[in-house]
């Protein structure tokens, strides 16, 4: 792998479980076994090729259902793919919703320890960005205070800004969010562009055209798992137009 | 997940095979500030920083003792000099089991959110439930102390017994949670059927009575050989019990030679099969 690819995917494939929520009994898990293996899963990406250089930003558009968060959550090594051989160089951070791993009987500040940890920082790393975090989410002397007793608003606000605070070097946002009031919008907003701005090599998955094409280098369209155009920016919202109809 | 040099992560770039434990203790060191921090939070909803906390957390365990001391009283002829002491400890030296599997088994399942927002090792999950009831056995070992004074027992070299039996205990819990945590994600009636085996296993451990009165010529030797070797936690619940009471185990040298190897191993396949397993089986949460 060359020095400036931050990730590259090669011949990556995955399977997915069909209606995987409603997984059955032990008596299925037997009689499962004799059915054929194709019957029983999909294909949720196929033959992904992908080079992503460091510090670029690359946007992901397709319809619900084509792959994008698999392939997000495939880069961020929660789901190992079945073919292929994935490297990333550099941490990668994966931010879907706020506030992962945030535990109610704890207060405000213990969950920022928790959280750090759990994205893999010391408690070293996080006392140094503590103050940060705190002043960013605005939540005051409520940081002492158990989770419980925050407001929904309060919670997204803290989860926020614990994990925009972390300055991953590879940061793979899906769906850019909105959370909190008007001016913790405006703030978040603000704070995204920053960090797609920064040395980090940012993924972006969105259905969004007025995003992605303000911010990405390159923008590809996925359609049923597939990598379908070469990452030109007007090609692949081409493709996307005509893959929705 | 393997490091390369230059700090590339070679994701998913292979699966541990015989190496999976050793695999595992490394992701323990290297993701132990979580692990503390999940062990403290478990700690912390659970005694809400205070002493009634963990009074609360002896109830259980004194209550079956005092229970099943009544039972015994009425009900055998045996006489167990320290029938107090045997009993606490066989209960607490269970919950440690049996808690650990349990919740093992749960622990993919229930941690599913954040399974699938961030990656770290899953085998934290487990481990972290091992070391949460490992310090709660610990600390309800304090009550044994008035029992020990009463009956005059003095530690001795086989308090070194306490130690192994805990470790051995654990892992036998873990190499099973290994197993049944991947298979709840493929099948969820695999909990019911994990809480049916531990309290049978319940009864047919010596828990809440002494081994001997298994072994001790109730039934002919070649079924009590037999019932050694099919039951470890025979072994490790005797085991503990003799860290104190300074008596001898009493168990042949055969057996625990076999039991302690038996733990070994399944350790290894348990582990092995996990780490194999891992990334496959959270697609279906």
């Amino acid at each position: 792998m060359t020095k400036d690819i931050a990730i590259s995917l090669k011949d990556i494939s995955l399977l997915y479980p069909k209606n995987n929520k409603g997984i059955g009994s032990i008596r299925e898990l037997i009689t499962g076994r004799m059915k054929k293996q194709d019957s029983r899963m999909f294909t949720a990406l196929s033959e992904i090729n992908l080079e992503i250089s460091k510090g670029s930003v690359v946007g992901i558009i397709g319809p619900n259902g084509s792959g994008k968060s698999t392939l997000l959550r495939v880069i961020a090594g929660i789901y190992a793919p079945d073919t292929g051989a994935i490297q990333v160089q550099g941490r990668p951070t994966l931010l879907v919703s706020v506030g992962t791993g945030f535990q109610q009987d704890l207060t405000g500040r213990e969950n920022i320890y928790l959280t750090g940890s759990i994205y893999g920082f010391s408690m070293k790393e996080m006392k140094a960005i503590e103050q940060d975090i705190i002043e960013f989410s605005g939540i005051g002397d409520f940081i002492n205070d158990p989770m419980r007793t925050y407001s929904a608003g309060m919670r997204a606000r803290l989860g926020f800004s614990i994990i925009s605070n972390l300055k991953p070097e590879i940061l793979l946002l899906d769906e850019v969010m909105s959370v909190g009031d008007y001016e913790f919008r405006k703030k978040s907003r603000a704070r995204i562009d920053e960090m797609v701005q920064s040395d980090a090599t940012v993924v972006i998955v969105s259905h969004s055209k007025t995003i992605l094409t303000s911010i990405c280098d390159k923008v590809y369209a996925l359609s049923s798992g597939k990598i379908v155009t070469s990452g030109d920016v007007d090609e692949a919202f081409e493709f996307y137009e005509s893959d929705k109809e | 997940m393997g490091m390369g040099g230059a700090g590339v992560f070679e994701l998913h770039a292979k699966r541990p095979f015989l190496s999976a434990p050793f695999v595992m203790f490394s992701n323990l060191k290297n993701n132990f500030q979580m692990l503390r921090h999940f062990i403290s939070r478990d700690l912390k909803v659970r005694y809400h920083n205070s002493f009634i906390g963990y009074g609360w957390s002896l109830l259980e365990p004194l209550a079956l003792t005092i229970t099943f001391y009544i039972l015994f009283a009425i009900l055998s002829d045996d006489k167990d000099p320290y029938r107090p002491l045997t009993i606490l400890l066989g209960i607490l030296a269970w919950s440690l089991f049996a808690r650990t599997l349990t919740s093992g088994t749960v622990s993919l399942q229930r941690n599913s959110s954040m399974i699938k927002r961030v990656y770290f090792p899953r085998e934290m999950f487990m481990f972290s439930k091992c070391g949460y009831q490992l310090i709660q056995i610990s600390l309800s070992l304090f009550v044994i102390i008035p029992l020990l004074w009463n009956y005059d027992l003095m530690p001795t070299i086989n308090i070194l017994l306490l130690p192994i039996g805990l470790i051995l205990i654990a892992m036998l819990a873990l190499s099973l949670a290994f197993f049944t945590s991947i298979l709840q994600t493929k099948a969820r009636d695999m909990e019911h059927l994990v809480t049916v085996g531990v309290r049978i296993s319940f009864y047919l451990t010596p828990v809440f009575y002494p081994l001997n009165m298994i072994t001790g010529g109730r039934i002919p030797t070649q079924y009590a050989d037999l019932y050694l070797y099919l039951n470890p936690m025979a072994t490790y619940i005797t085991m503990i019990r003799s860290a104190f009471t300074g008596d001898e185990l009493g168990i042949p040298q055969h057996n625990l030679i076999f039991t302690i190897s038996a733990t070994v191993i399944l350790f290894w396949i348990g582990s092995i099969y996990f780490m194999r397993n891992e990334r496959r089986a959270v697609k279906n949460l």
